[in-house]
């Protein structure tokens, strides 16, 4: 008979033990799956809003305006933002493209000043960059050419406005000179990115360049690159044509500190999937080595009726392997179906962080990566498989007589 | 047959099956050991945030005048504390070790030649008395150029962010407009006397520190400030603690309240446990996977063991005594292993919070001296620690009862002939 109906049947024969086996290898495998697919959800949420919101994946901006940002260099600005934009987005290379205005306000309400932040920028461009009507909490947007805003639900609540109410904002101007604006709220904002919900408020781009007096200048345009694109060597390209008119082109890559942050986050995240290997490694081990240990009553029954050390341990490995099989990919299934029912509907964290009220946002998107979903399964089968070998191989290798003897 | 005997049993079936004792102890060290270390990890990851708030930023707790809190965001000088001699004089009576701040909105003013570019920078300038001041933040073990503010110093100390922004360098001129108590502008000429890098990034972004003697005299603060920073262990502070101490403090003035960095720092926190549930989440998952790797030996253990019970039964041994040592054995490798683990994550765990990764080598490296030490931590946490090491032991108990209860109900002849 070949080895490999001997393991089949002997799976069969022993149901319980078996599925017992099979079903740490599916928990351990289902688990690994939606794990790691949460923390693949986390380092894409976090890469996604650096690139969207907090940096940009390359930042077009005047050669001299990251340098002199702390003192709001109005002056040092892209000039005819709209043109730039549409060339840039044109390029075969880019994805997405899109001119943005941002610049520090004081709010007056009453005798209390808040600081803040407007967002002067192009819906119809953003749409497609950062997908900013989609974090549209309630309200509508504002309208091109009109004094409308939409602001952050923290912003708001800080102030104590919403909807239909109005506020007063100070700032300086492109030649220094003070200017205050009255904007109308149309929405609220459920920013994506924690510090903006309690800072921003976004209004229509060629109103930011009116009362700041920049002239259809930009401060800077955001661009994101197609897929297989190196997003620092896209830049370096750009850059022989931007530094010419004094911009620069700078990839996300190469703006250290968002990077190093972004970067030390992710080296977290992997030593976190780890641990998880570790971990599902030793059930796995653990499981299988006790299965066979469990069986050498067996082994030596078999060993005494001829059976050679060498089939033996062969028939052992099929068995781990079959069962282990059996039980990862199912396991594989089920940890796939969890983490895409919550990559559609999103897994809202503020369940498990203990009544904490916060304002921004906690629903995060699994994300199931191929590379670890096969991953989990193999690692599971394999490990199973070569776990059977050390007990087995010992039983093998005593005397039927002692074995039999328990 | 009396307790003795069963112990004894018991402890006989333990060392009888060796091998098997040993792996599924093994199983259950593995799982609570990971746990363990796990939870410390997140643990410390959430620390190093707190701890970056309150050691460098908050304070663990802040005396402020009752109408402060509400108005904070514009950080008033007229919401103050008036008398902050007598309420320091009442902590120290109390063995509590406290330091006066006055914090405010500034407008950084620098001038071409030497700055590189003229401009402003608008600021949170925080006016601290240099002695008091160390004993509550750590302020001054982070100076990365220059020194630290002392008694006749007239000089400014800028976050490293701040002073990379505007390209500063020790001895620099700058101004610094501010409104007075009454609100009147006012500006203060100062020096950059030193350039303080913090593992707080808004710290190191957003604030500048002087003399509370300059600000006072400039300010027209009269004596007053409107926070007094509290030292104490932020693990230990409490809602009673802070409400009693807030009761005490009104004996040296009235109309105070004590904050507790929890609500001090509400917002950064709110950041800090955004990643919390996340935490959680992990932190379950892999309690699932320990916890079928202990039941599933344990499981197996019992089942393959059908034939023995048979047999004890068939000697003469009744159901109770045969259940209750298979379950006290059950427990003691439960307790076994779950002792093991925790020995195993002692010194492990030692590692973590003393040494910890370093991951400085998994991130690419960029051209700028970052105060993260790119290190990640675990921390003790004795609670979870002992709970978890219960909960192994209560589970692996727990597991074992039902294929026990079912071993003794099986007839004494199907249990000798199952395989």
């Amino acid at each position: 008979m070949k080895l490999s109906r001997i393991a089949a049947l002997n799976i069969r024969r022993n149901r319980r033990r078996s599925f017992l086996s099979a079903l740490a290898m599916l928990v351990v495998s289902a688990a690994l799956v939606f794990a790691f697919s949460l923390i693949e959800g986390m380092k894409a949420e976090m890469s996604r809003n650096v690139k969207e919101w907090s940096w940009g994946e390359i930042k077009i901006a005047h050669a001299q305006f990251e340098k002199n940002r702390l003192l709001n260099p109005l002056h040092l600005n892209v000039s005819d933002g709209a043109s730039l934009v549409s060339r840039i987005a044109a390029r075969p290379e880019t994805e997405a493209a899109t001119g943005r205005a941002i610049f520090s306000v004081m709010i007056q309400k009453g005798d209390r000043r808040y600081q803040a932040q407007g967002w002067g920028v192009d819906f119809a461009r953003e749409e497609s960059y950062s997908r900013l009507p989609k974090y549209l909490k309630v309200g509508r947007l504002p309208e091109a050419g009109q004094r409308e805003t939409v602001i952050g639900a923290g912003l708001a609540k800080k102030l104590g406005i919403g909807v239909g109410d109005k506020f007063t904002f100070m700032t300086m101007t492109k030649n220094r000179g003070m200017y205050g604006a009255t904007l109308k709220i149309t929405g609220l904002m459920d920013f994506p990115v924690a510090a903006l919900n309690s800072l921003a408020f976004v209004l229509p781009l060629d109103k930011a360049q009116s009362f700041l007096q920049l002239d259809g200048a930009v401060l800077e345009i955001v661009a994101k690159v197609k897929k297989g694109n190196d997003p620092a060597v896209v830049a370096g390209a750009w850059n022989a044509e931007l530094a010419p008119l004094g911009l620069s082109a700078t990839s996300w890559t190469e703006a250290s500190a968002v990077y190093y942050v972004m970067s030390f986050m992710t080296a977290i995240f992997n030593v976190i999937g780890a641990m998880f290997i570790l971990l599902g490694s030793t059930v796995v081990i653990n499981t299988t080595m006790m299965v066979v240990f469990e069986r050498r009553t067996e082994i030596g029954t078999l060993g005494a009726m001829g059976m050679r050390g060498d089939e033996l341990v062969r028939l052992f490995f099929l068995e781990a392997l079959f069962i282990a099989a059996i039980g990862a990919i199912a396991g594989t299934a089920i940890g796939c179906a969890v983490s895409s029912f919550f990559a559609r509907e999103g897994l809202d964290l503020t369940a498990f962080m203990g009544g904490i009220d916060v304002e921004f946002p906690t629903l995060l998107y699994p994300v199931l990566n191929a590379s670890s979903v096969l991953g989990s399964l193999v690692m599971t089968v394999i490990l199973s498989g070569l776990a059977s070998l050390l007990p087995s191989w010992s039983a093998a290798r005593i005397q039927p007589v002692d074995a039999l003897r328990v | 047959m009396n307790a003795r005997f069963f112990l004894g049993l018991a402890f006989r079936n333990l060392t009888r099956h060796k091998r098997r004792t040993i792996l599924t102890a093994t199983s259950m060290a593995a799982g609570l050991a990971m746990f363990i270390l796990f939870d410390s990890l997140l643990t410390g990851l959430q620390n190093d945030g707190v701890r970056s708030m309150v050691w460098y930023d908050t304070g663990a707790l802040q005396v402020q005048n009752a109408a402060y809190w509400d108005e904070k965001d514009s950080m008033p000088l007229d919401k103050a504390i008036e008398r902050p001699d007598k309420v320091l004089a009442l902590l120290d009576s109390k063995a509590l070790k406290a330091a006066p701040r006055a914090v405010f909105q500034g407008e950084l003013v620098v001038n071409q030649d030497p700055w590189p570019e003229s401009g402003s920078a608008r600021v949170r300038v925080v006016a601290i008395d240099p002695t008091r001041d160390g004993q509550v933040f750590r302020l001054k073990d982070t100076v990365a150029e220059g020194k630290w503010l002392s008694e006749d110093s007239g000089g400014i100390v800028l976050g490293y962010q701040l002073a990379k922004d505007l390209g500063a360098k020790i001895g620099y001129p700058l101004t610094v407009v501010a409104r007075t108590k009454d609100g009147a502008y006012q500006t203060m000429d100062l020096r950059v006397s030193g350039i303080v890098n913090t593992p707080n990034a808004a710290v190191n972004r957003l604030n500048a520190y002087i003399s509370l003697e300059i600000a006072d005299e400039i300010l027209y603060l009269g004596g007053s400030v409107n926070q007094i920073v509290v030292a104490y262990d932020e693990d230990a502070v409490t809602d009673a603690f802070v409400s009693r101490l807030g009761s005490d403090l009104s004996q040296a003035e009235s109309g105070l309240s004590v904050l507790p960095w929890k609500t001090t720092g509400a917002d950064f926190l709110a950041f800090v446990q955004s990643r919390s549930g996340l935490s959680r989440v992990l932190l379950f998952i892999v309690f699932i996977i320990a916890a079928v790797g202990v039941s599933n030996t344990m499981l197996m253990t019992i089942l393959e063991r059908t034939r023995e019970m048979g047999m004890l039964r068939a000697q003469g041994m009744y159901d109770k005594e045969l259940t209750a040592s298979l379950q006290l054995e059950a427990a003691a490798i439960g307790l076994i292993g779950g002792v093991l683990g925790l020995v195993l994550s002692l010194p492990l765990n030692a590692f973590l919070v003393n040494t910890g990764f370093d991951l400085s080598w998994m991130i690419e490296k960029v051209g700028v001296d970052l105060p993260m030490a790119g290190r990640l931590r675990g921390a003790w946490h004795p609670r979870i620690m002992f709970t978890a090491v219960a909960a192994g032991a209560f589970l692996s108990f727990l597991v074992s009862v039902v294929p026990v209860r079912r071993a003794v109900k099986m007839s004494v002849v199907e249990a000798l002939r199952h395989n």
